[in-house]
This record gives C-alpha cells, sequence and structure tokens, in this order.
C-alpha cells in the first residue's frame, strides 16, 4: 500500500474515532445523495481487475466523480453508484446471498450495525468468476456527528494480499 | 490417452452427438463442457473447432458459458510441482553456489527449477560443475526438469536452420542436465515469434513447422527428452486440436505439450474456460509433458487480453488444477510471465489456496 494510501487511512481512522466519540445521539441513517471529495479520499484500484506485467487497470482516480444515492430505512440499505449495479442490502448481521454482478457465482453479503457505523461484509470469487480465489471485502460506512460526511473504508483480502482505501463523500 | 484426434473426434461424434441431442436437451448435452458433446455438435454441423453452440448461434458469437454449468471439481491423485521464473534464474555459471541456489528455491516454497535453453548452448560449464548442480537439486528435492527454448523454427531462411540446429542442440544439452524436456514453438513466418504473420495458418506454414520438426526429430534420433510445443496464439498451434494434429503429423512420441491455456485465449473461449481446460485435457491429457500457469482478464474495447494475477482472472483455477492432478504423473507447473518476486509470492499463496479448497496437492509449503 502506497504512503499515500496509509495516510489517508491514518485520516480515516482518525475522523471515524471523532465520530464516534459523538456517542449515540447520531442514528446510523445514510440516506442521503453523497459527492466523492477527490481531495480527501485514496484513489481506488480496480475491483474486478488484478492485472500484471506493468498494465494498469484503471480505478477511481483522485478526481473521479463518484456519487452515491442511498436509501436507508430500517433495515433495507439501498445504495445506487454510480458505474455499480445498484445494492439492495439487509442490515440485520446475518449473511444474505446474492448473485455476483457476472451472475456466476453468489457472493455472501451481511451487512450490521455498529455504533453509528454501517458495516458491510462480501465474500466471493474474484471477479466474480469461477474457479478463482476467494475476495473478502470489508467496509466499513461511518457518518460524521453533523451528517454532513460520510467514510467509507473498504478493505479487500484474498490470500495473496491485503489493501485498503478511504473515500470521503459530501452531503448534497 | 483417448483416441481423439480432431479428424476422429469429428467423425465419430456425429451419431453420437445426434443422439445425444435427442436423448438431453442442450444444457444437458454441454452441461460438462465434454468434447464428446462439442464433437457431437460440431461433427453434425461440420463446423471447424470450437466450443459447442451455447444459445443464438445464427446470429450470436458463442461467447457466453451455458446456464448452470456444473463443474466436475474432484481431485487426482498427482502432486504438482510448481516452478517459476523469479530472479536470480538458473544459469550456468562456474561461480555459481548451486547448493545455495536450490535451497533458496525450496525455502521459497517452489520444487521445481527449468532454465532459458541459450545460456546453456552458449557457456557450457564443466561436467564437474553439472555434477554439483545434479546433486544440490537432489539434495533439497528440486527437479530440474526442462530447457526453454528460444528462436523461431519457421523463421525466414536462413535463420530456421540456425533455430532448428539450436534445438538440436538444446535437447543434447537437456540430456546432459538430466531434464526430461525441451519446450519450442511451432513457430511464425516472421523472425519474430510473437508478431502474426498472415500465412501462420496456411498449408505453407503448417508444413514449415512439421518438417522442421521431423528433422528435429532426426537429428535427435533414440533421446528420450520431450519436445513439448508451446500453443502462442500468434502461431499455427493455438488450439488443442492443433496440438493433436502436430504430433500426428510429425509422427513421434516425443512431440508433447507444453500446456499453456491462456496462449490459446481468444474471444470465444476467454468466458468459457472450463469448458475450454475440459475439453482440453480430455484431448491431451497425457501427451502434455508440463503447463505453463497464468491468468487474463478481457479489460478493453478491442479484444485483446491482458494478464493478471493468478486465480483473479477468468482461468477456472479450481478446475485447472483438478484437471492436472488427474494426470497420470505428477505434473511440472511453471507460474510465469509476472513481474518480480513479491508477483511470484503473491500467485503462490493464491494458487496454494485455490488447491487446498478444492484438494489438490502441490509439493512443498511457502514461507
Amino acid at each position: 500500500m502506497s504512503k499515500f494510501l496509509s495516510s489517508m487511512g491514518d485520516l480515516a481512522a482518525l475522523l471515524i474515532a471523532s465520530f464516534s466519540l459523538a456517542g449515540s445521539a447520531i442514528a446510523a441513517d445514510l440516506t442521503g445523495k453523497w459527492v466523492r471529495d477527490g481531495a480527501q479520499s485514496d484513489q481506488v484500484p480496480n475491483p474486478m481487475y488484478w492485472t500484471t506485467r506493468g498494465v494498469d487497470a484503471g480505478g477511481r482516480g483522485a478526481n473521479s466523480t463518484i456519487e452515491l444515492v442511498i436509501k436507508h430505512d430500517g433495515d433495507k440499505l439501498q445504495i445506487a453508484e454510480t458505474n455499480v449495479p445498484l445494492r439492495v442490502l439487509t442490515v440485520d448481521g446475518r449473511p444474505h446471498e446474492m448473485a455476483t454482478d457476472t451472475g456466476l457465482q453468489r457472493a455472501s453479503v451481511t451487512a450490521a450495525t455498529r455504533g453509528e457505523a454501517v458495516i458491510v461484509d462480501w465474500v466471493q470469487p474474484y471477479g466474480g468468476l469461477p474457479g478463482n480465489v476467494a475476495l473478502a471485502t470489508h467496509q466499513t460506512f461511518q457518518l460524521s456527528p453533523d451528517g454532513a460526511t460520510l467514510v467509507v473504508v473498504t478493505t479487500r483480502t484474498t490470500p495473496a494480499r491485503r489493501e485498503s482505501y478511504t473515500e470521503v463523500y459530501r452531503k448534497q | 490417452m483417448k483416441d481423439l484426434s480432431r479428424r476422429n473426434f469429428f467423425a465419430g461424434g456425429a451419431a453420437a452427438g445426434v443422439a445425444g441431442a435427442m436423448a438431453f436437451g442442450p444444457r444437458q448435452a454441454f452441461a460438462q463442457g465434454s468434447p464428446e458433446a462439442f464433437a457431437g455438435s460440431a461433427g453434425a454441423s461440420g463446423k471447424p473447432a470450437g466450443l459447442p453452440p451455447v444459445w443464438g448461434e445464427e446470429f450470436l458469437y458463442q461467447w457466453s458459458p451455458p446456464e448452470n454449468l456444473e463443474r466436475d471439481l474432484t481431485p487426482g491423485t498427482s502432486t504438482i510441482r510448481m516452478s517459476s521464473q523469479i530472479q536470480p534464474r538458473l544459469v550456468p555459471n562456474e561461480a555459481t553456489d548451486y547448493d545455495a541456489y536450490f535451497a533458496n528455491v525450496r525455502a521459497l516454497g517452489w520444487s521445481a527449477v527449468e532454465s532459458a535453453s541459450t545460456s546453456w548452448t552458449a557457456n557450457r560449464i564443466s561436467d564437474s560443475k553439472i555434477r554439483e548442480l545434479k546433486e544440490a537439486a537432489a539434495k533439497h528435492d528440486i527437479v530440474f526438469y526442462g530447457l526453454h527454448c528460444a528462436g523461431n523454427i519457421i523463421a525466414p531462411d536462413p535463420d530456421a536452420d540456425r533455430w532448428q540446429r539450436h534445438i538440436v542442440d538444446s535437447v543434447r544439452m537437456a540430456e546432459e542436465l538430466g531434464c526430461e524436456l525441451i519446450l519450442t514453438h511451432a513457430g511464425s513466418m516472421y523472425s519474430n515469434r510473437n508478431w502474426a504473420h498472415p500465412k501462420n495458418w496456411s498449408r505453407e506454414a503448417w508444413m514449415r513447422s512439421v518438417a522442421a520438426l521431423k528433422r528435429i526429430c532426426k537429428d535427435t534420433a533414440g533421446s528420450k527428452i520431450k519436445i513439448a510445443i508451446e500453443a502462442v496464439n500468434t502461431e499455427s498451434v493455438n488450439n488443442p486440436w492443433a496440438h493433436a494434429r502436430l504430433r500426428e503429423d510429425v509422427g513421434d512420441p516425443r512431440i508433447t505439450v507444453g500446456l499453456d491455456i491462456t496462449n490459446m485465449v481468444y474471444p470465444g473461449v476467454a468466458f468459457r474456460m472450463t469448458e475450454f481446460l475440459n475439453t482440453t485435457f480430455d484431448l491431451l491429457e497425457d501427451q502434455i509433458a508440463y503447463v505453463h500457469a497464468k491468468d487474463f482478464v478481457w479489460n478493453s474495447m478491442l479484444p485483446g487480453m491482458n494478464w493478471a494475477m493468478n486465480g483473479t482472472g477468468n482461468m477456472d483455477y479450481e478446475t485447472f488444477l483438478v484437471r492436472l492432478s488427474r494426470l497420470k504423473s505428477d505434473p511440472y507447473m511453471l507460474v510465469e510471465f509476472l513481474d518480480d518476486n513479491e508477483d511470484y509470492v503473491q500467485a503462490q499463496r493464491n494458487i496454494r489456496a485455490i488447491a487446498a479448497k478444492v484438494g489438490v496437492k502441490i509439493h512443498g509449503t511457502q514461507p
């Protein structure tokens, strides 16, 4: 992981820690339209392709314009994200099976509330294709005390490596 | 090995295919992606090599896999020995401490090695140093199985002759080193094998490859060194049927397969790798002298693939490793074409994790 990513991770940890200190007054309702703050966010590697031999698989650059439109109603969490299929999750702490984006494999998804944060864990074959290593993705959605900032920390783990990145979103 | 030459494959498959189609719907018939299913389809229609149709073949390329494709992940009993292209590479050098070299290879989890042919034919080392090398490899339970040959055996003249003689020299060198095989290629009509010449799939190019390999076999008659052919997409041998036909046309059982599945990938199989793997192993199985392990993704607008970390792309490593484990002898698997030593560490971790999941044995352990 680059020094940049590490420093952004530290920033995210500070943000999350300060949000958590605010106590339980803030409900974990993530509803809203969120726009990515490129200056405060890490570059994000391509979530599907791990290319080698110097080929850049792309991903989210620092200046990418990304919107999240989230509807959070009770234990239902719906996340519409630029260039990503709509996610409809049940926030009940139990694993749910759903098709991977390829439609060829199954993913196990567990969403839960932890304090003011929503935690989402995905386990699926890498790239959603048969025969691949398992990719475990752990995401923390943390709302700021004033509800204006959403910090999303993502950690992706395979047998070969672990990578983390942080994205900061501002409410519109 | 099953008698599955391309000609017999189609001829014998026709009747079975018709019967199969009557007995089963398309999904069942192709559920395993088996060559029998394929032979039935291709034989009945007279269509050329390729995987069987799935849906809409009148107007769609058959690039998506069948729905509900079942995978048989029953492992075999063979144990895979992995080699790699980590640095430093194995080269002939009187000053090399081969004991330390093989100790390091083994400590990193690899249990086999190969080496580039040109280094050995150009730089001879003493017989005593070769003995030292062999003893060190045996001490650390490393198999030095082959020489990976450079060159182009059908290059424009006069280079073809030079490279054919290099292959002959490599076979002799492999014998001295106690290897089991050399690896070469069908070649290209351009000097650079990696450039696709428009006539590489012509009768002329095929006959040049066959003649070149016949000459190599004749000049090395009596040798037990396998002459493994590596498929490359820019050359005529870029599918399993061409592999099998080349062996028939050359007419020597030493012509075997240095199986590189990813080197045969094109859009028609990119998302049908489970079927392609099964078809290839069914067709070639005991002709396979050893294999290369890579991975790929299709992530660009043109039908161009890019190399990917092993176990993260389209390859279906579970099926790949299971089929390897069913070969009669313990296979050698070269993890290749990565950038640096750290990439090889990651590739080995992924491959071992997948192997453990499906119950395939890999020699040694990774630290």
